[in-house]
């Protein structure tokens, strides 16, 4: 399998998508002041990419 | 010699091109060199970060480290990020347009009056001083405003950066207005998503340029003339800028990547109509969201929510954007991979790194976790060194061989500066951001120097130097090219496919070959296209409504309105109430008519609220304690407004540091201060000092703690007992003989660094030894040993005067209650070498109080 631009900015969105999830995930739970903070925003992250990953795979091709 | 310069010049400035390619070979030479300085600026911040991480020295005086912090910021920002993107919108007007430019002028007025304003915007020069270097007087942050304003605070910028102030906007509203004017009157009815975006990009810097035009000749107005100055509403119409600056910075490189992607992989864009949409979206919601900085001042809460949905409002192009740039390279089978392609891809992902974190910035609850830290500043390098410059470099890899008509001289070095830009930028927001999720904050000379922070501070340094490595790489290969690189032709060809031809030169191919991926088939309905655009686009309008529902309710309560403060907090039977006002630099606490200055002093389990204000000559102030275990207390102080802080104290009796979380001039982190909760009795029993001891070591500002019956205090070259601001907490037995000894020694006073001797003179060593000559050692302060009885009352022990080169001892009975140990006074400072300091030139003052600390008492 080539390693195509389309892979690489899809390699792109994972390596967001960790650097996200450490940040994140780090916020939430670093304490009781933060946890109830960034709960929410946290899974809402995790879930907007793994819609838009899953969604973008079933996108059609620009041929 | 002449003739060598004569082609060095033409060979830099290009000379015998195209107008339009002599204006871009202008702004990237200039550009350039001010990235260089700008670059010296930042290694110079990372050594004085470095060096005191590593041995708890400064290496720099406290206003060159922030002089040099400041114009990092201005040279990247304006003097290379700004003015490159300048130069590359004349080149693409002009080449969209294939109009011969007219009103040459404007243009030029523009470049030199941007280049004059970086130069007015460090300040004056003072060459004939011995110790104080080009950087006083230091600079300002009109972000930061009434700072620097004469009247208003006590740390004084000089005239000529308000003068640079007004040389950047009008730079800024000539190019404008040439850019559009040129754009319309040649392309009326022929926009493409291209020339739209640039037209709107343009309009964005316009407009979003009105904004510091107001504020900064506001402030001008009232340091010259006096006129008055309402604090809150100068900043706010500062920050209608602060948004669009980004964009106005990341829009340029989001064109590039619309106009290069589709070039480099030879298809069009998936949805031009998507591309149209985004670009008026951007420039509908960039210029209107400024609350979003200012959360957590005096705004009330819906105003805070309805910015954060308006911010909302900039992630839906955005993520129209990732998708349709996405999608324009699905089903692509490139196989030669290029420079320009690398960093475009590279520009891509940092853009979805930096523009989710974006969101979560943009998040009330989130923001009142890491507003002020360092999180916030990898936020916005990992949009400009992660996604802006590389966005850039993908377009200059593919511009520099066209308009010089040579190749570039070595695909190695291009490929070695692709993969030192990537690791090195990724590594400076990962370090940053963690020194933010330990609750750092930004603008930091000096910070707590605790295990995790000193290393992310040594690997940020790490990191940056392979960026700027990187960098050092790429300026080699351009001069490689100027003198070794191949001539090409690029006659004739379109300017898609003189870049597409400019990219293969730098094809990863071990043979330097290039295959060109073949055209789109035709074989995609546009109907399945536009589901796919629609579906996308909804899924982000309502995964973002769904994250406003989820996250409003902790919102609605942050900021610093009254009205956010719960009624149970406004009882005055049931609620401490204390007010603070915080001065330059010391804070100041008033609780029912007994006043203290840097500490107050509640019981554990209490409720309190804080009713905080600025005082005149301080511009701003943030009481900030981050209690990670029960509250992050984070709100911005204001001149003539009051913000409040509400919160219960913590159930463990002892010591919690907090600190002013906004730069108010060059000694702000000298600004720390302690909330002493009192245990009942006066005296902490051993599961108390157990459960204080596990759960204090995470808050960041709270001082470190020292048991013992005998303590040696150390006097720091910037003035701290033991580099702790504030001074360490200290744990002796109830009934027995505490001793302190306070050591001084001469180099510690004679720091540039230290606060206790007043800068007047470039001879100031001197100075200070005739003066110790002539006063037996002394110096006019007295140190002082205070008791606090278990119900908050003060008495002064003991108290003697601070010798130089010799040790002062303390002796004392331990009593119930607590004690405050050292220089509890606020020292009156200032800088004014040779009697320049003057609000022309600049000035520094304040009153200091960072020699003291807490002494608690066990059972």
């Amino acid at each position: 399998m080539k390693f195509t631009l389309f892979s690489a900015m899809a390699l792109g969105v994972l390596l967001a998508a960790m650097l996200l999830v450490w940040e994140e995930v780090g916020i939430t739970l670093r304490g009781s002041s933060s946890f109830s903070n960034a709960l929410w925003f946290t899974v809402f992250s995790l879930l907007a990419i793994l819609v838009f990953v899953v969604f973008m795979a079933r996108a059609p091709d620009n041929d | 010699m002449f003739g060598f310069v004569r082609t060095l010049i033409r060979t830099i400035f290009q000379t015998d091109k195209s107008w339009e390619s002599r204006v871009l070979a202008f702004t990237l030479a200039w550009g350039v060199a001010w990235a260089i300085v700008g670059g010296s600026d930042a290694l110079l911040v990372r050594v004085q970060e470095t060096g005191y991480s590593l041995g708890g020295s400064l290496l720099e005086t406290p206003w060159v480290y922030y002089a040099g912090l400041t114009l990092h910021a201005i040279r990247f920002l304006f003097g290379f990020a700004q003015q490159i993107e300048m130069g590359v919108f004349v080149f693409l007007t002009v080449k969209l347009t294939g109009a011969l430019p007219t009103r040459r002028w404007m243009i030029w007025s523009s470049l030199i009056l941007i280049n004059a304003s970086i130069f007015l915007l460090e300040g004056p020069v003072l060459p004939n001083s011995s110790f104080l270097d080009v950087y006083f007087s230091a600079t300002g942050w009109d972000s930061l405003a009434p700072l620097g304003v004469n009247g208003y605070s006590q740390y004084v910028v000089s005239v000529t950066w308000w003068a640079g102030w007004l040389f950047l906007e009008l730079s800024t509203f000539l190019w404008g207005a040439w850019v559009m004017m040129t754009l319309y009157r040649n392309l009326k009815g022929k926009f493409n998503y291209v020339s739209i975006f640039v037209f709107l990009t343009t309009l964005l810097f316009f407009v979003g340029y009105l904004a510091p035009f107001v504020s900064t000749n506001w402030e001008w107005l009232s340091t010259a003339l006096g006129v008055g100055l309402d604090t809150l509403w100068n900043q706010t119409i500062f920050w209608f800028f602060g948004h669009s600056v980004v964009y106005m910075l990341f829009l340029p490189a989001v064109v590039v990547l619309y106009y290069i992607i589709p070039t480099l992989v030879n298809r069009p864009i998936y949805s031009e109509r998507m591309a149209v949409w985004s670009a008026v979206l951007y420039f509908v919601f960039s210029d209107i969201v400024p609350i979003h900085h200012l959360y957590l001042t005096v705004f009330p809460a819906w105003v805070n929510l309805m910015q954060e949905i308006m911010t909302y409002g900039v992630v839906v192009p955005s993520v129209m954007t990732f998708f349709n740039l996405w999608a324009t390279v699905k089903g692509v089978k490139q196989v030669t991979w290029t420079v320009p392609m690398a960093f475009a891809a590279f520009s891509f992902g940092g853009a979805v790194a930096a523009g989710v974190t974006g969101v979560a910035n943009a998040t009330v609850s989130v923001d009142a976790i890491i507003h002020n830290t360092m999180w916030v500043v990898g936020h916005f390098h990992a949009m400009i060194d992660l996604m802006i410059i590389p966005g850039l470099f993908a377009l200059l890899y593919m511009l520099q061989p066209v308009i010089m008509g040579k190749s570039w001289f070595s695909r190695r070095l291009a490929w070695w500066h692709f993969w030192l830009t990537l690791v090195g930028g990724a590594g400076i927001s990962i370090f940053m951001d963690g020194l933010g999720l330990d609750g750092i904050l930004r603008r930091s000379m000096t910070f707590p120097l605790l295990g995790t922070v000193t290393s992310d501070e040594v690997l940020l340094t790490v990191f940056s130097l392979v960026f700027g490595l990187g960098q050092i790489l790429f300026i080699l290969n351009v001069v490689g090219s100027m003198y070794g690189g191949r001539p090409m032709n690029f006659e004739g060809l379109p300017l898609g496919k003189s870049l597409t031809l400019a990219a293969s030169t730098t094809s990863w191919s071990p043979t330097g070959g290039y295959e060109e991926p073949p055209p789109a088939r035709g074989t995609v309905s546009h109907s399945s296209k536009r589901r796919a655009e629609l579906t996308w686009t909804a899924m982000a309008v309502g995964l973002l409504v769904l994250n406003a529902a989820l996250t409003a309710p902790v919102g609605a309560a942050s900021g610093g309105a009254l009205s956010t403060v719960p009624a149970s907090y406004l009882d005055p039977g049931g609620t401490t109430m204390i007010n603070v006002v915080a001065h330059q630099y010391y804070w100041s606490f008033n609780e029912g008519g007994s006043v203290t200055t840097g500490f107050f002093v509640t019981s554990p389990d209490t409720k309190v609220l804080l009713n905080g204000t600025a005082a005149g000559g301080n511009a701003l102030a943030n009481f900030y304690m981050p209690l990670f275990n029960d509250k992050m207390l984070d709100n911005e102080l204001y001149q003539n407004y009051n913000s409040y802080l509400w919160f219960t104290t913590p159930t463990v009796p002892g010591v919690y540091g907090f600190m002013n979380g906004e730069y108010n001039g060059p000694y702000y982190t000298y600004m720390g201060g302690d909330m002493l909760v009192m245990p009942p009795g006066g005296v902490l029993n051993e599961s108390s000092v157990q459960e204080y001891n596990a759960t204090m070591r995470q808050d960041p500002y709270t001082p470190p703690l020292v048991e013992g019956s005998s303590f040696l205090l150390q006097m720091s070259a910037w003035g701290t007992w033991n580099n702790s601001d504030p001074a360490p907490t200290l744990l002796v037995k109830n009934g027995s003989t505490a001793r302190l000894a306070f050591n001084v020694t001469f180099d510690s006073v004679a720091s540039l660094d230290n606060y206790l001797f007043n800068v007047t003179s470039s001879s100031y060593r001197q100075q200070l030894e005739n003066y110790l000559t002539q006063n037996d050692n002394g110096l006019p302060y007295m140190l002082q040993i205070i008791h606090i009885d278990p119900s908050g009352q003060l008495e002064v022990v003991s108290q003697q005067q601070l010798i130089v080169g010799r040790s002062v001892s303390f002796s004392f009975t331990a009593q119930p209650g607590a004690y405050v140990y050292g220089l509890v006074q606020p020292v009156y400072h200032y800088i004014s070498p040779g009697g320049v300091a003057s609000y022309t030139m600049g000035a520094d003052s304040g009153m200091m109080e960072a020699l003291w600390g807490v002494v608690m008492v066990t059972e």
